[in-house]
């Protein structure tokens, strides 16, 4: 293509696009899609504002749920917290009262039954009932509200205190030192 | 009041009034302006697209944008300007969402020896040309848009831009020479081969 030939077209190209026409008519109606967008824009968005009005319901009413629920299980951990330490401080009680019989059972025994020939099984009973219902203490100290564990745990107190008392009525030696009699 | 008074009464009112109208959601205003200026607006879209079809729903999805978008036309820019400005970014987006998944990877070439006779304007030989070559020429050469303004909306460098505009160009004189378009349409040019801008 010569330079004068190149210069020629482009200054036609130039003139084409001056001579553009700024317009140019659909070869369809277009509006009729458009007025169905329109409404379905305005359906879609009645649809969302009431999509999010239930949504916002829905947020709404699980927080309150959620809220319930977690106040409820709150209050039902802490009850059983506050019933535990009661039933733990009860059983520190009945630890110590037994204690105390035990020991007042030492005190007023009148003969050294531990020397007797008798003395012992029930000594092994006895040492053996006491390291169960030191286990089941322990168990029961985890655990306060294990019904089973404290009818055992009592069974085992009542059975040493009846022990130790069938202990008393065996034939005995006398006791060599500080004797009451 | 019937519709068709309705209608009358609106022919009537301003472009003002009918742009406050239908901001307040008057569906008769706003096909007023639609019948206003979507000549305007398909041709910008037929030109950028490229394809009939795409163009008419380019036009389509403009005025729809438009109706959601009108409520913040504050009045501080010509109308027609802000609308042009919302029609490009619209019938760039219809050509990005409808562009196949192969021609994101390969060039589209064309080819000349192709193009029929039935041509006889630019619109017709503008059809012919590849997709960013085309969008770029109708966006310096016809909307009256600098390289970097064409770079920004298409997200490409302004070298690229004045790039394909010279490929536009090339490909443009090589169709016009090929079909001798000169010669059957168009008289000498006048304008010394300045494009002149018609940008809103």
């Amino acid at each position: 293509m010569s330079h004068a030939n190149i210069n020629n077209l482009d200054s036609q190209l130039a003139k084409l696009v001056k001579q553009a026409p700024k317009e140019i008519a659909p070869e369809q109606d277009l509006w009729l899609g458009i007025e169905r967008q329109l409404d379905k824009s305005e359906f879609q968005q009645t649809n969302s504002k009431r999509s999010q009005q239930w949504r916002r319901l829905a947020v709404a009413s699980i927080l309150l749920l959620t809220g319930v629920l977690g106040s409820n299980i709150w209050q039902s951990s802490m009850l059983p917290t506050t019933e535990g330490s009661a039933l733990l401080t009860t059983l520190a009680d009945i630890r110590l009262q037994h204690q105390q019989q035990v020991e007042q059972l030492s005190v007023q025994q009148h003969v050294n039954w531990q020397t007797s020939q008798f003395s012992d099984p029930l000594e092994e009973g006895i040492k053996q009932l006491r390291q169960a219902a030191e286990q089941i203490y322990q168990a029961l100290q985890q655990s306060p509200n294990d019904k089973e564990l404290w009818q055992l745990w009592l069974w085992t107190q009542a059975k040493e205190i009846e022990l130790l008392q069938q202990g008393q009525s065996l034939p005995v030696t006398p006791l060599s030192q500080g004797a009451l009699i | 009041m019937t519709a068709t008074k309705q209608v009358m009464e609106l022919a009537q009112l301003q472009e003002p009034e009918l742009i406050a109208k239908a901001k307040q959601g008057d569906k008769h205003a706003f096909k007023q302006l639609y019948q206003i200026h979507h000549q305007r607006v398909y041709a910008l879209c037929l030109r950028i697209t490229g394809q009939v079809a795409l163009a008419e729903e380019a036009t389509q999805d403009c005025f729809v944008r438009l109706w959601q978008k009108l409520p913040l036309f504050r009045g501080e820019s010509q109308f027609t300007t802000w609308l042009h400005s919302l029609s490009v970014n619209q019938a760039l987006s219809s050509v990005k969402k409808h562009r196949s998944f192969w021609a994101r990877f390969v060039s589209q070439e064309v080819d000349i020896d192709s193009v029929s006779d039935e041509y006889e304007d630019l619109d017709k030989i503008l059809l012919k040309l590849p997709e960013r070559a085309r969008i770029v020429f109708v966006l310096h050469a016809l909307e009256g848009y600098k390289h970097e303004e064409v770079a920004s909306l298409m997200g490409i460098s302004a070298g690229t831009s004045k790039a394909q505009y010279h490929r536009a160009q090339k490909l443009l004189q090589q169709l016009m020479s090929q079909h001798s378009l000169t010669n059957k349409n168009i008289g000498p040019a006048d304008n010394g081969g300045q494009y002149e801008s018609c940008k809103h």
